[in-house]
């Protein structure tokens, strides 16, 4: 099940909180606990407790799912009992059986029990009225609204998430936050200016191609009237002026071989080490190999040493052969003895 | 309506995911480096080898050492050298018995410098004996949840009931990288101190990955012929953080300066926390 449908198939759910019927003037405020398992998946969600205001006198049919694609069937009602299914057809089709039970005149509970697409899902509720409300300002749509802002608001504004993967939310007709489409576009705008988070976006979104995850990063861009070639060119024009080789090489790989002519050890240690086998070799000869890791005389070396023993490691772990590796540094020298530790002998030999 | 709700659905569903969406378990990516080691990027496991083998863990072991003390002694009180120190071997800075130093100079070159005379000092001025001492290393491992760590040396010395895994060593190394007193002191490169008498000491770091590797933070070398060369470093750039334990690494320091910078290429793939 994709988590699209795992979402429609929630939604259905969450419309309990959200009966259609608008236009009183005053409502009831219940508190409302819901939680949904999905037992083939092993998923459970915890609990999520949320006010609603509903209508008043609503009756329990009234707050079964209603979808426009979907139909009650069987709908019994003995004492203050009710008994379902539910049939949908359409994008989101599926089919399901549920329970609605009052109790009192102040709380109420149920649970639904849908198969979705072979996808079992069972969604608990139980609801429990705090007080009034005024229902035409807080009706279920106008929480929607609100809430549908809130969230669209916190997905452009979390710098921890790449806004680019949510770009089905943001860009087309039937987006869900088409209406933050101008601030979405403004976070990838940003993020065609900032080389460091676009060089990481471009590494996250080439691994999830290659993973066949979906991902959207240059149709992101294309969306926003960036086209791909200029963002690119300007994110390389930027990494050759700033020294930072290793990012053109990830951007725009046919000017490596131009770079690597150009390219020292001390400003461009990671992209010599990774890009330009040849040249890295004879300095690493020159300057790190056959060394023990602190007789690395110059220290403006060490940052290529590094990189080259980086490629080192990713050689072996490739079950390269040594030979086709870079050179191979000199190991740690033998710890030497103390004139105490050697006369004494019994005990070890500890220290750095 | 039903794409209003839809988000509304999507809210729920990312509230929860952190209950079900666990990480995936770190794959031995490198198993020729060290008999054990663990590489965490910003917490996430990502490459570990051997994670829970019991091993000697060497001078590591003054990491615990040093949480004890700063947790629970006064690093401006004046101790007094005992006779102890006289048999410790291996690394050392030439304490004398009846020298009068402060805890603190101690403290530091027994995690710059790993100088097992200061770290026996301290370890019997804080609790009376080595072996008093042990047992609030063993309590406080206990308390960590280290199930693989158990301390018979409080300086690392190899012993048959001297041994942890890189897992436990990476949970000690968070629970020390919280300890500002400790975080400061392994990132110097150098300390100098005198006695209450006036002889001086200069004692320099012994973790060559300090003004090599870029972002270096520390945090502990160790060496005995048992636990072979061992390594715990902390790396910081850029807001990211890796770090790494090495048990029995014949070749530590290159090894471990092109495993993070592996771990850094990583880290540009994965989300930030």
């Amino acid at each position: 099940m994709t988590p699209h449908t795992l979402f429609r198939s929630l939604a259905l759910g969450l419309m309990l909180l959200a009966p259609a019927a608008l236009g009183q003037a005053t409502g009831d405020r219940y508190r409302v606990t819901t939680s949904v398992e999905m037992p083939g998946m092993n998923i459970s969600m915890p609990g999520q407790t949320n006010e609603v205001c509903t209508a008043k006198n609503q009756s329990s049919q009234e707050m079964v799912p209603m979808d426009e694609n979907c139909q009650l069937l069987d709908y019994r009602t003995s004492g203050n009992k009710s008994t379902f299914r539910m049939r949908c057809t359409g994008d989101a089709s599926m089919e399901g059986r549920g329970e609605f039970e009052r109790l009192g005149a102040d709380a109420y509970r149920g649970m639904m029990d849908i198969t979705a697409e072979g996808q079992r899902m069972i969604m608990r509720f139980e609801g429990k009225r705090i007080g009034d409300c005024n229902y035409a300002r807080e009706n279920p749509l106008a929480q929607a609204n609100a809430s549908m802002a809130q969230t669209c608001e916190a997905m452009l504004g979390n710098p921890g998430d790449y806004p680019y993967m949510m770009r089905h939310n943001f860009l087309g007709p039937d987006a869900m936050c088409a209406s933050h489409k101008r601030q979405f576009c403004a976070r990838m705008t940003a993020l065609s200016e900032d080389i460091d988070s676009l060089h990481q976006a471009h590494q996250v979104d080439a691994q999830h191609r290659s993973q066949g995850i979906p991902t959207s990063l240059w149709e992101s861009f294309e969306g926003c009237g960036l086209p791909r070639a200029r963002v690119v060119k300007q994110a390389c024009d930027w990494s050759e002026t700033a020294d930072r080789y290793e990012v053109v090489a990830d951007f725009c790989p046919e000017r490596v071989k131009q770079l690597c002519g150009r390219a020292n050890p001390i400003d461009h240690g990671a992209f010599l080490a990774r890009q330009c086998p040849e040249q890295a070799r004879a300095f690493a000869a020159q300057h790190c190999a056959r060394r023990g890791y602190t007789a690395v005389g110059d220290r403006e070396y060490a940052d290529f040493c590094n990189h080259m023993s980086a490629e080192r490691l990713r050689g072996r772990a490739q079950g390269e052969p040594a030979d086709s590796q870079p050179a191979q540094p000199a190991q740690e020298d033998k710890k030497k003895s103390g004139v105490r530790d050697r006369l004494r002998g019994l005990r070890d030999l500890l220290g750095g | 309506m039903g794409r209003r709700l839809r988000l509304l659905a999507l809210s729920l569903f990312c509230l929860a995911a952190p209950a079900w969406a666990r990480p995936p378990a770190p794959t031995d990516a490198f198993p020729d480096i060290a008999r054990a080691y663990w590489l965490e990027i910003d917490g996430r496991p990502v490459w570990a080898g051997q994670p829970d083998l019991r091993l000697p863990m060497a001078s590591l072991t003054k990491l615990m050492t040093a949480l004890v003390l700063a947790e629970s002694a006064d690093l401006e009180a004046m101790v007094r050298i005992g006779s102890g120190v006289a048999s410790e071997t291996g690394t050392r800075i030439g304490l004398r018995p009846g020298e009068q130093v402060r805890a603190g100079d101690l403290f530091d070159a027994m995690l710059i410098r790993s100088a097992n005379d200061a770290c026996r000092a301290l370890a019997d001025w804080h609790a009376g004996d080595q072996d008093a001492f042990v047992a609030l290393m063993n309590a406080r491992a206990e308390a960590l949840g280290l199930r693989d760590t158990h301390f018979g040396d409080a300086c690392g010395h190899d012993r048959p009931d001297q041994y942890s895994s890189a897992r436990d060593l990476a949970t000690l190394a968070h629970a020390v990288l919280a300890v500002p007193r400790i975080a400061d002191t392994v990132v110097r490169d150098e300390h100098r101190f005198s006695t209450a008498a006036g002889r001086h000491f200069h004692v320099r770091n012994t973790n060559a990955l300090l003004g090599r590797l870029k972002g270096a933070r520390g945090l502990k070398t160790g060496y005995t012929p048992g636990a072979g060369r061992c390594l715990i470093a902390v790396t910081e750039r850029g807001g990211r953080q890796v770090l790494l334990v090495l048990l029995h690494a014949p070749d530590r320091w290159w090894d471990a300066a092109g495993l993070i910078e592996l771990a850094f290429e990583e880290a540009r793939r994965l989300p930030a926390p």
